[in-house]
């Protein structure tokens, strides 16, 4: 992952990365990554993780599965080797279903 | 307890609202409530050891800004940080997870008080909240390692960035902190009055 201003091929391969780390996680239904500044404008890159259901049945395996998460994507990606700060956010398909949120959508 | 305990036991009880109370309201209290336990926790252990009085204690608590403690918390992520002596020590894993917390929960609340686009799912605030749980839980472990003394006085809560830019009372206050964390200051109301001057004159951040 380049620190700045990524061509459209680094992009991919972001992207792509992405993806490789949800396949290394069955609980993932997707994840979805953008970046943006953050609240006080330093470069981030947010991810959104869309969880089954069945990962909040027991809350400590949901925050060690969140924290796996986190800490696999930002070690594959190489996110503290960049300017980007990561942002996680977690939400199941439930809920999702119940908030419908258009930014999950 | 003290007021960052208080403020980590009510973002629990905000985190898991009644049926009957405002369910996203009360999770981006959580979320906020959450960051400011943090946030106070490494205030309150930044200047615990200053002497002076107590209105100089409140002076020198005014003068931490969010912004500049993100800052830190970066520099010690990306292997930036240089503490207060040489050689800088090797961060310690406990203090790399606090200061993961501190900027990811910066963001959450900023979020969550100011962006009302936002939905906020319960599993995921009250695991943002367990995390802070858990920085106290890391921050108790580093305060009670002598060898860590100097990461306990770290950039995390350090004042020097001030300084590094350039603004000279900056540098005096910082130096006056610097004092008090290899705990030879004695009781100086005149440094803190600096600090005090400091926090009325620098722009604050908007929280």
């Amino acid at each position: 992952m380049r620190p700045t201003r990524m061509t459209a091929k680094e992009l991919k391969e972001v992207e792509e990365e992405v993806q490789q780390v949800a396949a290394k996680f069955p609980e993932i239904i997707w994840i979805r990554h953008a970046f943006r500044d953050d609240w006080d404008g330093d470069p981030a890159i947010y991810f959104q993780v869309l969880l089954k259901d069945e990962t909040t049945a027991d809350f400590e395996q949901y925050r060690a599965l969140t924290r796996r998460i986190e800490d696999t994507t930002e070690t594959d990606l190489g996110i503290w080797d960049t300017e980007y700060l990561p942002y996680f956010r977690f939400r199941t398909k439930s809920a999702q279903e119940r908030l419908k949120d258009p930014q999950w959508e | 307890m003290g007021v960052a305990e208080d403020l980590l036991v009510l973002a629990g009880r905000l985190a898991t609202p009644a049926t009957a109370e405002p369910e996203q309201a009360s999770l981006r209290r959580a979320l906020s409530t959450a960051y400011y336990a943090l946030f106070h926790l490494l205030v309150s252990e930044a200047t615990q050891c200053w002497n002076g009085s107590s209105s100089a204690q409140l002076g020198l608590e005014r003068a931490f800004e969010h912004r500049t403690m993100k800052e830190a918390s970066r520099a010690v992520l990306s292997g930036n940080w240089k503490a207060w002596g040489s050689p800088t020590p090797s961060v310690p894993v406990d203090l790399r997870a606090v200061a993961t917390t501190f900027v990811k929960m910066q963001d959450v609340r900023q979020q969550a008080d100011y962006d009302n686009a936002q939905f906020w799912e319960s599993a995921d605030v009250r695991n943002l909240v367990a995390e802070v749980q858990t920085a106290f839980e890391n921050w108790n472990k580093i305060r009670t390692d002598p060898a860590a003394n100097q990461a306990r006085a770290s950039p995390l809560i350090s004042l020097r960035d001030i300084g590094v830019r350039s603004q000279e009372s900056g540098v005096r206050m910082a130096a006056a902190v610097s004092h008090c964390n290899e705990r030879t200051c004695q009781h100086n109301e005149n440094k803190i009055l600096v600090a005090r001057r400091i926090t009325a004159t620098n722009t604050s951040s908007p929280s």
